[in-house]
């Protein structure tokens, strides 16, 4: 599309394109700016809504932990200034912007990255494998966006040891992923470098998105309002959040939206956005079936951004826990991923046995001892469950849970897209995603 | 400011009659306790104030009338000079840890006639295996007492901040029990890593981190006169020929028995068996952190920007993704006398009557934020403040 695009302002279509008109360019510092206007005659012009999801995407850009140290540049008018670029400062000189006819004047200020045009993007994670009591030690891989061929230029740099590189399509979101798999490889530290265009920075990447509307938003099991947009960094305060890749996709919720003490996954079917939903609950150290449960909900507290990164996003959700005060549950979605990976805490640190299940009661089939699946799939696609901690499941309903008393209840959902093992759509590779679980960041660019 | 030390600032408009309670000549060392909360006035008796320390102090001067400054309670102990009843002998033979702390106390009050000058003595926890036979022909209660802790491996001694001092491995001390995870150590720093999680806090710190091998030794020699025990290692590194790397130090410990001489050196070697590394962790801003981490115990330090990475074996999940930090000691803490502690001088007037006097309206209270300085996660914290000689 035509227009700028700094991060990911810009980058939505539904937010319409942005337009600069003014740029200096000073050594390796470049400030750029341009208009944006609330008025409902102009082609440019912006609803309210879109106003605040704007404004939000400028300043989050260097707000504190905002998670991006880098950022891709992408100019259609002048596109010898497409590469990336590290967020120095980001204004805009509209406090409300809500007046009809008021024009947002936004600037960014940003600094050459070495190697602008394709810097070697470093990517560290701390290590591979998911601590687990099923002794399960999955192949372990990375994934990048398109980078124009089959994996663009990689310089994997894993600390001893080599991966067996191994560009896999992913249909539309044109992902590659990088496996390897040895029993001495599996927990240590590894580095990944790779260099790519900065158009195809944010394909498949790991997004949060908020919801500016009016009105409580509902699900899409009733038909889902469109007002929601990316957020940028952290620095974003409304009581809904999501977190999704362009593959799947996780919302908590509460009580206003008619379910409690539960979050909406979804899948993309390759046309829409397939919804279930699921519900959470913890017990004391009784056995699950007596009156010492307590789930979820009815009020989720709060919601906040951990974590706001292409390649990682995680967001944390406050729910109420009745009689007990409240429990923190965080969502993390991973680029390239078809998992969503859960992790609930008390903020005490109490004990509980912690379980998740579908809503809809959903059969499945032990996959082993780590994984179950839905036995049938619609549109080519099965849930599938995880849990990392022994546990106890109900095939007939897909619930899974934690039998032990653990101060951390750990869960996956994920989608099984079914159209077989060339595109890595096996339930072993799906899952490896969740099992083998590198805490991917970026943490240098430049060349 | 010195290890241990503490200094209060009252502010322009103390009253007189304050400031003369502080006088060093009238209340010549009171004690000085910092209580994480104030005790409400009627409620302020000596032993409730006592128990509600985080820190304790001696008062020992008034400089400009309004700045209070002395060292901390381990100063009865005798000072880091040395100052202190020195002329004093204490041997036991084959005693436990235990029996060697409750040993020490009962020969000071044997030569002096008075208990040791803490209000209390304890092992609190942790089990410390061995036995040893302690021979200190001189030297202040305070270095008897790292003299002490010496002959065992990762065992010390601290001020528990309210007037007693307790001996104990890092578990008996800090409460560290249990299997790895979280709450193997006190709290978490890093940036953002504020907020309390599976009943585990954590703090936003930055960090400025160092990985050296400055303390690395491939044999230490120890003796006590005589000939050297030395306890060696198999070492990776070469010299620059490509022979394997001879790196010794030299431990004198004339107060050592022959037969412990052995332990002493593998307990000297253990610690520094490896690169170390040395980290200053500024605390952005949180309410006494003094009160969670305490001078000594550990913390994870979770920084990947500083290039703290940890063992993976202990990986947990912190924020919603797996980290993988580094276990490192606090062994020095300066942190800042806040708005809602409690500041007290706890003047002894009698053998049994104490005076509170509650300085808290007056405190010129300080902005927060703390400094710590951390180190191996082994690191015994005698080896920081203990007066050894080592050479290279």
């Amino acid at each position: 599309m035509a227009g700028i695009s700094i991060g990911r302002f810009g980058l939505n279509p539904t937010l319409g394109e942005i337009h600069a008109d003014s740029m200096k360019l000073d050594g390796d510092t470049f400030t750029v700016s341009g208009d944006l206007i609330r008025a409902a005659a102009d082609t440019d012009a912006l609803s309210v809504i879109k106003l605040r999801a704007v404004c939000q995407q400028i300043v989050g850009m260097v707000a504190a932990g905002a998670g991006e140290i880098v950022v891709p540049l992408v100019w259609s008018e002048s596109t010898q200034f497409d590469g990336w670029w590290r967020p120095i400062s980001a204004e805009h000189d509209l406090a409300h912007p809500v007046l009809q006819g008021e024009t947002l004047r936004w600037q960014f200020q940003l600094e050459r990255v070495s190697g602008w045009r394709a810097p070697w993007l470093e990517h560290r994670a701390q290590l591979t494998l998911l601590p687990n009591d099923h002794s399960l030690v999955p192949v372990t891989n990375f994934t990048g966006p398109a980078v124009g061929g089959s994996a663009g230029e990689l310089s994997p740099y894993p600390t001893g040891g080599g991966p067996t590189p191994f560009a896999a399509g992913d249909g539309s979101t044109s992902l590659w992923r990088l496996e390897w798999g040895s029993a001495a490889e599996t927990v240590r530290r590894v580095d990944y470098r790779y260099a790519g265009l900065a158009a195809a920075h944010y394909t498949g990447a790991a997004t949060i998105d908020t919801y500016y509307g009016t009105s409580v938003p509902s699900t899409n099991l009733t038909g889902e309002e469109t007002e929601w947009y990316p957020v940028v960094g952290r620095q974003v305060s409304t009581p809904y959040l999501r977190v999704g890749n362009g593959m799947v996709r996780v919302r908590p919720m509460d009580w206003s939206t008619g379910a409690g003490g539960r979050a909406e996954f979804e899948w993309w079917s390759g046309s829409a956005w397939v919804s279930h939903m699921f519900e959470f609950g913890s017990a004391g150290t009784t056995s699950w079936n007596t009156a010492d449960v307590s789930g979820f909900g009815p009020t989720l507290t709060g919601v906040h951004v951990l974590r706001n990164s292409p390649e990682t996003s995680t967001i944390r959700a406050i729910y109420d826990v009745y009689q007990r005060g409240s429990a923190q549950v965080d969502f993390t979605v991973r680029r390239g991923g078809k998992t969503v990976s859960i992790v609930m805490t008390e903020p005490v640190g109490t004990a509980r046995q912690w379980m998740i299940r579908p809503v809809t009661a959903t059969p499945t089939t032990s996959v082993d001892a780590g994984t179950m699946a839905q036995t049938t799939a619609s549109s080519n696609r099965k849930l599938v469950f995880m849990c990392p901690t022994t546990h106890t499941r109900n095939l007939a309903t897909g619930e899974m849970f934690i039998t032990t008393a653990n101060a951390t209840g750990r869960f996956g959902v994920g989608m099984q897209h079914n159209t077989g093992t060339a595109w890595h759509e096996s339930i072993a590779a799906m899952t490896a995603h969740y099992y083998s679980q590198p805490s991917l960041k970026l943490v240098a660019a430049g060349r | 400011m010195a290890t241990g030390d503490w200094s209060v600032t009252l502010r322009d408009d103390t009253p007189w009659r304050v400031t003369d309670l502080c006088d060093p000549d009238q209340v010549g060392y009171a004690s000085l306790v910092v209580a994480p909360v104030r005790i409400p006035d009627g409620a302020a008796t000596a032993a409730r104030v006592w128990s509600s320390g985080m820190y304790s102090g001696v008062l020992r001067r008034q400089s400009q009338r309004l700045v209070l400054s002395g060292p901390g309670t381990v100063w009865w102990a005798g000072g880091e000079d040395g100052s202190g009843d020195w002329e004093w002998t204490w041997t036991d033979a084959a005693v436990t840890f235990s029996a060697a702390v409750a040993s020490l106390s009962a020969r000071y009050l044997a030569v002096f006639g008075v208990p040791v000058p803490f209000r209390s003595w304890t092992v609190p926890g942790g089990t410390i295996a061995g036995t040893r036979s302690p021979t200190s022909t001189s030297g202040t209660l305070r270095q008897k007492m790292d003299y002490l802790v010496s002959l065992w491996t990762d065992v010390q001694w601290r001020s528990d901040g309210r007037g007693g001092i307790e001996f104990a491995d890092q578990y008996g001390l800090y409460g560290l029990f249990g299997p790895l995870g979280p709450s193997f150590a006190a709290a978490m720093l890093g940036p953002f890593a504020d907020g309390i999680e599976a009943g585990f806090p954590g703090f936003n710190a930055r960090t400025t981190a160092a990985k050296h091998l400055e303390q690395y030794a491939t044999a230490i020699g120890v003796e006590n006169g005589g000939a050297a025990t030395y306890a060696t290692l198999t070492t990776s590194y070469r010299n620059p020929v490509g022979d394997l790397a001879r790196v010794t130090r030299h431990l004198s410990s004339p107060q050592t028995v022959a037969g412990d001489l052995a332990s002493v050196a593998a307990a000297e070697l253990d610690l520094v068996d490896t690169f170390a590394w040395s980290v200053d962790v500024s605390i952005v801003s949180a309410y006494a952190p003094a009160d969670t981490i305490k001078c000594g115990a550990q913390v994870w330090l979770a920084d990947d920007a500083q290039g703290l990475f940890g063992l993976p074996a202990d990986r947990f999940f912190w924020r919603g993704e797996l980290v993988c930090p580094v276990l490192a000691r606090v062994v020095g803490h300066q942190w800042p006398i806040e708005d809602g502690m409690g500041v007290y001088l706890l003047w002894q007037t009698g053998a049994s009557s104490t005076t509170v006097i509650d300085l808290s309206d007056w405190v010129e209270w300080e902005p927060p934020g703390s400094r710590m300085t951390v180190g191996l996660p082994d690191l015994d914290l005698a080896t920081v403040v203990a007066q050894r000689q080592m050479r290279i």
